[in-house]
């Protein structure tokens, strides 16, 4: 069973052709890995499914139903939550400001969040629920941005290098916190230049190049498939 | 003592008005980023149709104060319209061709309402309740513009309210720092522009409603109120409502006390404060570095290249035809081929600085005025031949240019925009009010050309051969190493200066050759038509030449003189044909638009590469 379902999708930036034939699937529950070096294409992949980049071919469903070529607000809106890379936190508004921003009404079969219920997942939130979210170190700030994304109750989650820039030890709340997402039926696809968080979260990964899905096994399998990883992964 | 206080406080009442104007110019452009010129004409409408509801309301019935609120509805209404009808449809577009598009939208309304109102301007009836005077440290103030006092304020504190404690405030506000996050986050966006407009409109129309009871309605209202609501807005900080209240009053009071110590350069003191604050905060009193509107990610700018052989034989043809034509035109023919060279250059000029130099300018008028002023000043002050006039034309235009662009290459984008507006109105104040020496709104007469080329045709050829040459050179320098450091400026400042190109410095010499050339066209619109006058310097003028530039299309650089022609030949055309020139006019921008976002030429390109 998948939720969100990928086909072959295409993407171009004016005549540069950026995503080629892209397609992988993430069912309810599952963490999916989306690795690759920096530029091959894991936030254009992530924008492309969000509608951010106008996709020039190919299909996105989620729960079989198509979202391709709608605005991102109505695949928002579908159940596709999207954090972004460089987390893009409404900086003049509050920490509840910006949840509030995110909240979209409950939808039936969906976990339901509320901000109670996220400052128990993100306690530091809840500390700092009235303090400009400009006025926050970095990890508070990812918190939020994951955080803000939830409140529209997604069924799919797209984390964009969650991790970045982030220290080690909230790099481990994090996981986590990836983790309890997850166990709560969440399809969370995740895109990591490295591999140590991939491996401590994801079961599936997918290996993109320059545009291209140059890879796809179990987690364990690419662990164990170092020709594969020195070709697409070392730096 | 008692004088400076009763002063003070009519300040505060010009300074409620304005800004009920500017933050909903604010807020528009917060959220849409559109510079929104039409915001004076719906400023206009409200003040036209407030004086409509209240003097011929159906049967009397609404009364003074329903005729406001009526007024402020309709006002919202048309707001409504042209947003659902208009802006959403390109928003995607260039940031300037949305410009244009509620410049077309400005036009309209004003020849809308000459059909309506008539020419002749209007006095509404005093508000019921608030007539007569109060007394104030026993003097006489009158008692609306002390309830004006208060509009200001209250107005400020609902927004306030409406921004700060709604969640509808709280999605306008993230939607001014980041509207593609908002949108990813499920909110629908053109709700939300749709909302914002509609408020914005609404306070326009309350303003023009208001104002009223306090002074005849013109058909001028639109551009001289929008204009200083642009000057607050700047002052302020875009999308800043508290900034728009602190610099409403600043102005307000800068003019209410300007006009007794200055009483002569009222006009300058304005924009000469906006200049300052610009210089000293970028972004404005209480603004921030605005985060660049974030675009749907895609493509940049457009590689521009050398012609391509069709175009290049294509304008061969046309440049041959423009030097064999002039001998079979009648006189007239060949007063309008003047006018369409000198416009040309001035569109090319404009262009050089606005396409590959990125710097929109809402004030080219300056140098083309200046230089127009120049040749007619030699002649009047040293009585220089036209052979020299011509000379002085780019060279004070120049000097301007290095004057003004030191400020200018500062900034960038709107801020950048307005600041070349402030300076263009501070030289057409000067050319206004310095009647000693411009001869004020009388202008100069008798600026002739030199006895061998009085005659049409040669004055033809003289200026032709001018134009092309400056437009070629122009031209020349887009491609040479000067402009390729100037486009990897405009593409990424911080990476053209790791590479070695002192990119503030190139721009300063980008905005003074688009001065030199905009004068040297100045100065030969000054032989053609043998007079100067401070329209020249106006800002109908700047945008006449923005309209040309994108019109043609802002991306290629045979943009500027198709749009140069078009517009000439379209504006000549229709005030021949019609009396509703402007409306046509305004119907034809907005049709080309919303059916060519990227310019004639740039349409044509497009077309070209489709069959490629």
């Amino acid at each position: 069973m998948t939720v969100l379902t990928v086909e072959a999708l295409n993407a171009h930036y004016g005549r540069a052709h950026v995503l080629a034939d892209v397609s992988l699937t993430v069912a309810p529950g599952e963490v999916v890995a989306l690795l690759g070096r920096n530029g091959a294409g894991k936030s254009t992949t992530l924008k492309a499914i969000m509608g951010l980049v106008p996709p020039t071919g190919g299909r996105v469903r989620l729960d079989g139903r198509d979202l391709t070529g709608r605005a991102p607000f109505e695949i928002a809106r579908a159940g596709i939550g999207w954090v972004p890379e460089d987390r893009r936190i409404f900086t003049d508004l509050t920490v509840a400001g910006n949840l509030e921003v995110g909240r979209r009404p409950p939808v039936a079969g969906r976990t339901v969040w509320t901000p109670d219920r996220l400052f128990a997942v993100f306690p530091a939130l809840g500390r700092l629920k009235d303090r400009p979210a400009g006025r926050m170190s970095g990890g508070e700030q990812q918190m939020l941005t994951v955080a803000r994304t939830l409140m529209g109750n997604p069924s799919v989650l797209l984390l964009d290098e969650p991790t970045e820039g982030l220290a080690p030890v909230v790099v481990e709340d994090l996981v986590r916190t990836i983790r309890s997402l997850a166990s709560e039926g969440l399809g969370i696809l995740l895109s990591e230049q490295t591999l140590p968080v991939a491996r401590a979260v994801a079961g599936r990964a997918f290996v993109i190049e320059t545009g291209r899905i140059r890879w796809e096994g179990s987690m364990a399998a690419l662990m164990a498939d170092d020709a594969a990883r020195a070709r697409h992964l070392a730096v | 003592m008692e004088f400076l206080v009763l002063q003070a406080l009519s300040g505060l009442a010009s300074a409620s008005s304005l800004f009920l104007v500017a933050a909903g110019l604010s807020l528009i452009f917060g959220v849409t980023r559109i510079v929104n010129f039409a915001h004076g004409s719906l400023y206009m409408l409200g003040a036209y149709l407030a004086w409509t509801f209240v003097e011929h309301g159906p049967g009397g019935a609404l009364g003074f104060w329903g005729g406001i609120a009526a007024a402020v509805a309709a006002t919202a209404l048309i707001g409504a319209v042209i947003e659902i009808l208009l802006l959403r449809r390109i928003y995607r577009a260039p940031e300037l061709f949305q410009l244009l598009a509620t410049f077309g939208v400005v036009l309209i309304v004003q020849d809308l309402a000459l059909a309506i109102w008539g020419p002749q301007d209007l006095l509404g009836p005093r508000a019921p309740g608030l007539r007569g005077p109060i007394t104030i440290l026993g003097q006489r103030f009158p008692l609306y513009e002390a309830f004006l006092i208060l509009v200001g304020p209250a107005v400020l504190a609902l927004l306030w309210l409406l921004l700060n404690r709604t969640r509808w405030g709280t999605l306008v506000r993230a939607a001014t720092q980041d509207r593609e996050m908002v949108g990813a986050l499920g909110v629908d966006h053109r709700r939300l522009f749709t909302g914002v407009f509609v408020l914005g409109s609404a306070l326009a129309g309350l303003a023009g409603a208001l104002q009223l009871p306090r002074e005849g309605l013109s058909l001028h209202m639109d551009l001289a109120v929008v204009t200083e609501a642009f000057v607050v807005v700047v002052v302020g900080g875009l999308g800043s409502v508290g900034g728009a209240f602190l610099a409403a009053v600043l102005i307000g009071q800068l003019h209410a006390f300007g006009i007794l110590v200055f009483p002569k350069i009222t006009l300058v003191l304005v924009f000469l404060v906006m200049a300052v604050v610009l210089v000293l905060r970028p972004h404005g009193l209480l603004g921030r570095p605005q985060a660049e509107a974030r675009a749907p990610s895609g493509a940049g700018e457009p590689v521009l290249r050398p012609a391509t052989r069709p175009v290049r034989i294509l304008g061969t043809v046309a440049l041959l035809c423009a030097i064999a034509l002039p001998p079979f035109l009648g006189d007239y023919g060949r007063v309008v081929m003047i006018d369409m060279a000198i416009l040309v250059l001035f569109a090319a000029s404009l262009h050089f600085m606005m396409g590959p130099g990125g710097m929109a300018s809402f004030g080219h008028a300056a140098p083309f005025g200046i230089g127009a002023y120049g040749s007619a000043l030699a002649l009047k002050l040293a009585g220089a031949p036209m052979e020299v006039g011509l000379a002085a034309a780019p060279f004070a235009a120049g000097l301007a240019g290095v004057a003004f662009g030191w400020f200018c290459v500062r900034l960038s984008g709107v801020y950048l925009a307005m600041l070349t507006l402030a300076f263009a109105q501070i030289a057409w104040s000067v050319a206004f009010q310095w009647v000693e020496v411009t001869g004020g709104d009388n202008g100069l007469l008798g600026v002739w050309p030199s006895d061998w080329a009085r005659d049409r045709l040669v004055y033809l050829y003289l200026t032709l051969a001018l134009c092309l040459g400056g437009t070629l050179l122009l031209r020349r320098a887009i491609f040479s190493p000067f402009g390729m450091a100037l486009r990897a400026g405009r593409d990424s400042p911080l990476r053209a200066e790791a590479i070695g190109i002192p990119v503030g410095a190139v721009r300063w010499a980008a905005f003074v050759i688009a001065a030199v050339m905009a004068g040297l066209a100045g100065g030969l619109f000054a032989y053609a038509k043998g007079s100067v006058f401070p329209t020249y310097l106006s800002i109908s003028k700047s945008v006449d030449g923005l309209v040309m530039v994108l019109l043609g299309g802002v991306r290629t650089i045979s943009g500027p003189i198709v749009g140069a022609v078009a517009f000439t030949g379209l504006e000549e055309q229709l005030t021949r044909v019609t009396d509703l020139w402007r409306l046509v006019l305004g119907l034809a921008i907005v049709g080309l638009v919303l059916a060519f976002p990227a310019g004639l030429a740039g349409a044509a390109a497009a077309l070209a590469e489709r069959r490629r």
